[in-house]
């Protein structure tokens, strides 16, 4: 009779090593997985915080700032007369800012989306498109315009919220 | 007696295989363990407490509306408004109301109270809180001052 006690070891060895083998296979997909989503998730977190220091330069850029228009000079002031005036030409800013969107809002906001017909009886003026696609971040900041009641001009200012939307990161 | 080796070799290696299954469970239960965005950020109680100094209210003086930090120093001074209303009025009615209008309190919401302390040279003279006072808030501190007279407000968000 043939001993078949080798050829039994053989196939033992075979069987454990492609089992092994199998093991480490899936502990690399699941760990290349979490790496992927982990760098996908540092890109999005890096857009985030550009947006971030985005809002603070936004509201002290020259595009929007109240400079000396209202008084003494103020620091995070929009001037929302100024940034009707920027809706109108947004077609050379569009990809100045590296942002999907902008928003600036009046607080509270009634959701009245500010166009050339129905300035200034509304309280939010989108700057790039009508839509405010992927990520947000928002910091408060002064909201001021001019105010015209009978002759008198007067100078006022809201508390409001500038909103940058950014796009997640595609890997 | 018979031989159990291979039965011995199967039982190890069902013991390996379950201590990398477990493992791998903890792995990829920390790697899906994110941190979410804060309730409230830090820079956002600073940022809003600005602005709402720069909020314009009703009392008029010289013909232009004064803003709610001016209108702090006239409080003081117990000015009257030319409007004919008093200054502590328009102000407290201001901060009562930009305040309820941007944070949302409650014990279903994030944020779980506020708090605005305003102080006119030393003495405290406005004083809200709406809401919990919780162990966790965010808070920043504005001042001013003009010829003799200085201004501090407090602001906590308390989440």
């Amino acid at each position: 009779m043939v001993s078949n006690k080798a050829q039994i070891k053989i196939q033992q060895m075979v069987f454990m090593l492609l089992a092994v083998f199998i093991l480490f296979v899936l502990i690399g997909l699941i760990v290349m997985s979490s790496r992927l989503s982990k760098l996908k998730n540092s890109v999005t977190e890096l857009k985030e915080k550009e947006a971030l220091e985005l809002v603070s330069k936004l509201a002290n850029s020259p595009e929007f700032s109240c400079g000396n228009s209202y008084g003494n000079q103020k620091s995070d002031c929009i001037d929302y007369d100024k940034l009707m005036a920027l809706k109108s030409n947004i077609n050379n800013y569009k990809d100045f800012w590296g942002v999907s969107n902008i928003e600036v809002r009046k607080m509270p906001n009634k959701d009245v989306n500010c166009t050339f017909e129905n300035y200034p009886n509304c309280d939010a003026i989108r700057l790039i498109n009508e839509e405010m696609l992927g990520y947000s971040v928002s910091n408060f900041v002064s909201v001021c315009y001019k105010e015209k009641e009978g002759e008198t001009v007067s100078n006022k200012c809201d508390i409001g919220k500038l909103i940058i939307s950014y796009e997640e990161a595609e890997l | 007696m018979r031989n159990k080796n291979g039965q011995e070799e199967i039982v190890g290696f069902g013991i390996i295989l379950i201590v990398i299954a477990v493992i791998a469970l903890i792995f990829i239960s920390l790697t899906l363990n994110k941190t979410g965005k804060a309730e409230v950020e830090d820079f956002e109680s600073s940022s809003f407490l600005k602005a709402l100094m720069e909020k314009t209210t009703s009392c008029e003086k010289n013909a232009n509306l004064v803003a709610i930090k001016d209108l702090v120093f006239e409080c003081g001074r117990e000015y009257m408004c030319s409007n004919g209303e008093y200054s502590c009025d328009v102000l407290n009615e201001t901060l009562e109301q930009s305040l309820h209008e941007n944070w949302r309190v409650g014990s279903q919401n994030p944020i779980k109270g506020y708090s605005l302390k305003v102080n006119y040279e030393g003495d405290i003279y406005f004083n809200m809180l709406e809401g919990n006072i919780t162990s966790e808030y965010k808070g920043s501190m504005q001042n001013y001052s003009k010829v003799n007279e200085n201004i501090e407000i407090y602001f906590k968000v308390y989440y």
